[in-house]
């Protein structure tokens, strides 16, 4: 064991270069996992916030085929039964709808979401973007909030009123007068063009319902827990006439989004590993080969071409391992730099990022499970392994003779 | 006692479609503790012999029979065996294990035989006194002469105390000087402890060292003598 370091070190610049090969393979690897977890992470994030939370509770059938008539109307029962469910954070209650929205200069189809205008989470959402005017106030049920977009058609400001149109909730057309509270700008076309808020209050009035709602946002500790809240909630809620959908199913873009992003980040780790293993490959057959004499003189000495193939094995587990070490710390590295300060893509788009119809910070942040990296240490020593094995196999097989005439 | 006994070798190489006869029909036997040489011009053989004895490959036609045992008819892993046990091997260049130290180079059998610390460390150590390196223990092969590398096989050939050296000329890549000193070593080595050593060399002075000499031609044994006999009978031979 002693010789196989020791023979690492004979040929210490192809050993380095080795090193820093696989080390570098596995640092780009682990940023690259990083930047790629923590942008589809940020990505998701956002999805959620903007949409209907980690896990949504809607009516039954609603996401298959919403429509303004779908309320679940005690939705007291509901909030009862989310009370002290783990990693529930926040859950907020809202109406949501489509509708017709006209002024005197124009009319435009929108969505509307009605929400109490109460709570910090829902509003954190649209007041950071406000351009003029306010946010809606608790109470007040006749207020609006519009894009800019959408406030640019209408040819409407702050104070203006405007006439919502939609069905309601015993099938029949009905319209509510708002005045425009607020204007925001968002960037994103789809929402600044298109996405109005107003106060569970109003809505309900709009609606002609006395109560009710018709989705609940459930939002955990993070998007990791969905999985182990889902069944929580589904099993509390499942007398009920709802459905409880994670944010997979309501945003299946989004979903596909990030798997084929993901594909493709699978398909350039993949060449990252072959470039590394060729270059283990590579110096590992150099160096059996260069010896070949030497090992025909200890196989003639009466050394086990066994031993002789544990030794070349061992020598290829060292340089992995030492290569990770190397290739760990420079990704550790890379990965906080990103995790910290960032990976900055705003000169890159002129516009914000909207993907799947989620705003995109223009500002990566890395993120990296342990499970990832533990995953990606096992694969790249199992391919060094790998890797290691033919020059082994070839060195045992060699004729002593041989090998100690050969010129 | 009969150490090596052959009976009948032949070794046919095959090159391309070409046969070549390496041996053709060698008949010898070494009493243990001799002191024997084989000589003969390049190409006559001397290495194919060696090898054979020292069943590092097989031989067309014949047996051998090491302290009684056939070795012919062993497997490879026997093979191994015997060899790390039963035989010391000096080759005539590149014989050291670079990245071992002097010390750990004649180690290297008695490790691979998994002999205790201490008793290893006192046996090498007494060795490489006797083969005239003391001090030098801790020394690459590249921080050593030609000469001294060649001390250090002959102590690893020796530190199992095997039944039969065979040395490959282990005189061929010193200088005269150095290589009778390595051979009068060796003499000394056979002298104290007994050991039965089977060198091949083409110096006419370390033949005159040797108590017998085979001279090998063609593959055969044109002559064998043994010293006390006639040394005119020797060189009379053509
Ligand atoms: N592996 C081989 N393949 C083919 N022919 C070989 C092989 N090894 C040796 N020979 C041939 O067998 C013959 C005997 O070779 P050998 O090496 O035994 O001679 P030698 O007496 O040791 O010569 P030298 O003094 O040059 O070392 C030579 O003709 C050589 O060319
Ligand atoms: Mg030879």
């Amino acid at each position: 064991m002693k010789m196989a370091s020791r023979n690492l070190w004979r040929n210490v610049r192809r050993t380095l270069i080795t090193m820093v090969a696989i080390g570098l393979g596995l640092a780009l690897a682990m940023i690259s996992i990083g930047l790629g977890d923590g942008g589809h992470e940020q990505m998701i994030e956002s999805g959620v916030r903007m949409g209907a939370g980690h896990i949504t509770v809607q009516p039954l059938g609603y996401q298959k085929n919403p429509s303004n008539d779908k309320i679940i109307t005690d939705d007291a029962l509901i909030m009862e039964a989310l009370k002290d469910i783990p990693h529930v954070r926040e859950v907020s209650s809202r109406i949501v709808g489509k509708g017709l929205i006209s002024s005197a200069a124009n009319s435009s189809g929108i969505a509307f979401r009605a929400v109490d205008p109460g709570k910090a989470r829902d509003k954190s959402l649209l007041a950071p973007h406000l351009i003029s005017g306010d946010y809606l106030a608790v109470g007040e049920a006749g207020s609006i909030l519009i894009g800019e977009g959408l406030a640019q058609k209408l040819k409407v400001s702050v104070g203006k009123k405007v006439v919502l149109m939609g069905q309601d909730a015993s099938r029949e057309v009905s319209s509510a007068l708002f005045r425009v509270k607020g204007i925001y700008k968002t960037g994103v076309s789809d929402l600044d063009g298109y996405f109005c808020l107003i106060s569970l209050k109003g809505a309900r009035q709009f609606l002609g319902l006395e109560q009710g709602i018709t989705q609940v946002a459930v939002y955990l500790d993070s998007q990791f827990e969905v999985e182990k809240a889902l069944p929580i909630l589904r099993s509390r809620l499942g007398s009920l006439p709802v459905e409880v959908l994670p944010w997979q199913e309501v945003m299946p873009d989004l979903l596909r989004f990030v798997q084929l992003d993901d594909a493709g980040n699978y398909l350039f780790l993949g060449i990252i590993l072959v470039i590394v293993a060729l270059g283990i490959l590579n110096t590992i057959l150099m160096s059996v080969l260069e010896r070949t004499r030497e090992f025909g003189m200890m196989l003639a000495l009466g050394l086990s071409p066994h031993f002789l193939f544990l030794m070349i094995i061992f020598e290829t587990t060292l340089l992995a391992l030492l290569s990770m070490v190397l290739g760990g710390g420079l990704g550790f590295g890379g990965h906080h730099y990103f995790a910290t300060v960032g990976l900055d893509l705003t000169g890159l788009t002129p516009e914000r990022l909207t993907l799947a119809g989620t705003i995109i910070s223009p500002v990566l942040y890395s993120h990296l499970r342990l499970m990832r990296i533990f995953g990606l240490l096992i694969i790249i020593f199992l391919v060094t392994l790998t890797t290691g094995l033919y020059p082994a196999v070839k060195a045992s097989r060699l004729a002593p003779v041989k090998a100690i005439y050969q010129y | 006692m009969e150490i090596v006994k052959v009976e009948n070798l032949r070794k046919i190489y095959h090159q391309d479609a070409l046969e070549i006869q390496a041996l053709s029909g060698i008949n010898l036997s070494l009493e243990s503790g001799e002191f024997t040489v084989v000589a003969g011009p390049s190409g006559s053989g001397k290495s194919t012999l060696l090898n054979l004895i020292g069943g590092l490959d097989r031989p067309t036609e014949g047996r051998i029979l090491l302290a009684g045992e056939d070795i012919t008819r062993l497997g490879k892993g026997r093979l191994s065996h015997l060899r790390l046990n039963k035989i010391g091997f000096v080759f005539q260049s590149y014989n050291l294990i670079p990245v071992l130290t002097a010390y750990e180079n004649a180690e290297f059998i008695l490790l691979l035989q998994g002999m205790p610390y201490q008793k290893r460390r006192q046996h090498v150590m007494e060795l490489l006194e006797e083969v005239g390196l003391k001090g030098l223990e801790n020394r690459r092969p590249y921080e050593m002469s030609g000469g001294q590398q060649q001390r250090v096989a002959v102590a690893r050939a020796l530190a199992s105390n095997p039944d039969l050296v065979l040395a490959d000329e282990p005189t061929a890549n010193l200088d005269s000087k150095t290589g009778l000193a390595l051979i009068d070593m060796m003499l000394d080595m056979n002298k104290t402890r007994g050991v039965t050593f089977l060198i091949s060399t083409h110096d006419t002075r370390v033949m005159d060292k040797a108590r017998r000499v085979i001279l090998l031609r063609d593959g055969q044994i044109s002559s064998d003598v043994r010293i006390g006999e006639s040394l005119a009978q020797n060189s009379a031979s053509p």
